[in-house]
């Protein structure tokens, strides 16, 4: 944690790199996001963030109460570092009213369904319309079916979500956090979604500067 | 009501539709009487669509649609509530713990259910072997809990933010923070000591719940890593969150008693002209 107190104004959000205060210097970026999971209860949510942390599943994990939050550390192939700072919602409707604060400055936020389950699909699509309406500008959305390994009792056909997903501009991925398939993978799309946002706006950011000098 | 209430069944499907039409076949799992696991249980049903169930009458009372939209909510928790006990390898059991929540939901409609209310009931059973018992039981703390105007004051003028980070403690009454065993020591000790407050003391305001202060020594063990690492809410709800599961409960305890006495020293102090 110590390095990280530097880092000014961190509730701006999106990607925030972390000054290098180590000795040893090497060109690999330390880099920090900001994740928030929401959709229906018991579509897996805190099971999908546990399997990622820990590399565990707990088929008798509690249910969550309020949010609970987690972080992990993604070496990619490049050696950048990013740091996951990981919200994990409660599913119930009351809760609902306490998302905002989850929400609220996150780089992506991973809307979750379970593919056994027609109803949590709606309760996705809701999530998106509201972050759609109210998440920070150029959030980055995923939509991401659980319970893959459930297949034989498939109400969500990956087609459909596919093609909603793509009217929405949001990647796709069916994961399974019993057996573990595609979760490091979700992650590891959240953060190319999110670098080539802050990459665009970055580029965007130095237009501006051009434009100012003339 | 719902003939699934009582009947040892556990819904975790919705039964109707949020403009209160019955839903065909809704998904049932685990009956008392069979030993089929859960998971074979979701497994053995196969659902595509949602349909709704024509010939049954719609409903239109707006409560009663609202609580059974919750009847499969509470189903879905019941299955996550305390399952690394024995005790709940008893399906009858867990069907014990969706009944109590479910009834409750009926008889006080404005609370409903509530994500954590399982956590709260479990206990009741588990310690209760008369279904009755625990369903009152439960009921006076939920009475407890909701009707209590000065926590709630207290939470209130701590200002919104802050009112986040007791509120898992509060709702939950430790029970995420502490083990099963330790959360029923504390909660014993709790109400022992507000009976013994309300007989003594506290002035025109009424007793201070003692619950409150077992918050502020949780608060005051991590003051320094609040006050180096906090710097935003999100932190702070982080490192409360860390307590979970490994509170030491007596520890809590004496700390909580430690400031009450010097809160009362306050108070006396204050009413000193």
């Amino acid at each position: 944690m110590g390095c990280s107190s530097s880092v000014p104004a961190r509730s701006t959000g999106g990607l925030n790199t972390v000054s290098n205060d180590s000795s040893s210097a090497t060109d690999s970026k330390d880099l920090r996001a900001k994740l928030v999971l929401l959709g229906d209860s018991g579509v897996g949510k805190s099971c999908i963030v546990l399997r990622f942390v820990r590399g565990q599943f707990d088929p008798t994990s509690k249910v969550t109460v309020g949010a609970s939050f987690l972080s992990q550390t993604l070496a990619l192939e490049d050696s950048t570092i990013v740091k996951f700072e990981i919200w994990d919602t409660a599913g119930q409707e009351r809760y609902a009213a306490l998302a905002p604060l989850y929400y609220r400055g996150a780089a992506a936020a991973i809307v979750v369904y379970d593919i056994t389950s027609p109803e949590s699909f709606s309760k996705a699509q809701y999530w998106v319309k509201e972050l759609q309406k109210h998440g920070s500008p150029g959030i980055v959305m995923v939509l991401v079916g659980n319970k893959a390994d459930l297949h034989e009792n498939r109400s969500v056909s990956s087609q459909d979500a596919l093609e909603y997903a793509d009217k929405n501009n949001m990647f796709f991925i069916e994961t399974s956090a019993k057996t573990a398939d595609n979760i490091n993978q979700l992650f590891e799309v959240c953060f190319e979604y999110i670098e080539l946002f802050v990459f665009k706006q970055h580029i965007r950011g130095e237009a501006n500067l051009a434009e100012d000098k003339t | 009501m719902d003939s699934h209430v009582g009947s040892g069944k556990i819904i975790t499907a919705p039964l109707i539709t949020e403009d209160g039409r019955p839903i065909k076949d809704p998904l049932v799992l685990l009956e008392a009487a069979s030993d089929k696991n859960t998971s074979e249980g979701a497994q053995a049903t196969n659902r595509n669509v949602i349909e709704v169930d024509e010939s049954a009458e719609r409903i239109t009372d707006k409560q009663i649609i609202e609580w059974k939209l919750t009847l499969h909510q509470i189903g879905l928790d019941v299955l996550r509530t305390d399952r690394t006990m024995v005790f709940y390898e008893n399906k009858e059991n867990l069907s014990k713990l969706w009944d109590i929540l479910a009834v409750y939901a009926w008889i006080d409609k404005d609370v409903g259910y509530c994500q954590g209310m399982s956590d709260l009931c479990s206990p009741m059973i588990v310690l209760l072997n008369d279904e009755a018992d625990a369903f009152w039981c439960f009921e006076k703390l939920m009475r407890r809990l909701v009707l209590d105007p000065k926590l709630h004051d207290h939470l209130e003028t701590l200002g919104g933010g802050d009112y986040l980070f007791a509120f898992r403690m509060f709702m939950v009454l430790f029970r995420r923070e502490v083990s099963f065993g330790d959360s029923l020591y504390l909660w014993e000790w709790d109400k022992e000591k507000d009976k013994d407050k309300n007989a003594s003391e506290d002035g025109e305001d009424g007793p201070v719940p003692i619950s409150v202060f077992m918050v502020a020594s949780v608060l005051k063990e991590k003051r320094e890593k609040l006050l180096q690492e906090a710097r935003g809410l999100d932190d702070l709800i982080r490192i409360l969150n860390d307590v979970n599961g490994n509170l030491d409960a007596k520890k809590a305890c004496a700390g909580a008693l430690k400031l009450h006495k010097k809160y009362l020293k306050k108070v006396q102090q204050a009413k000193k002209p």
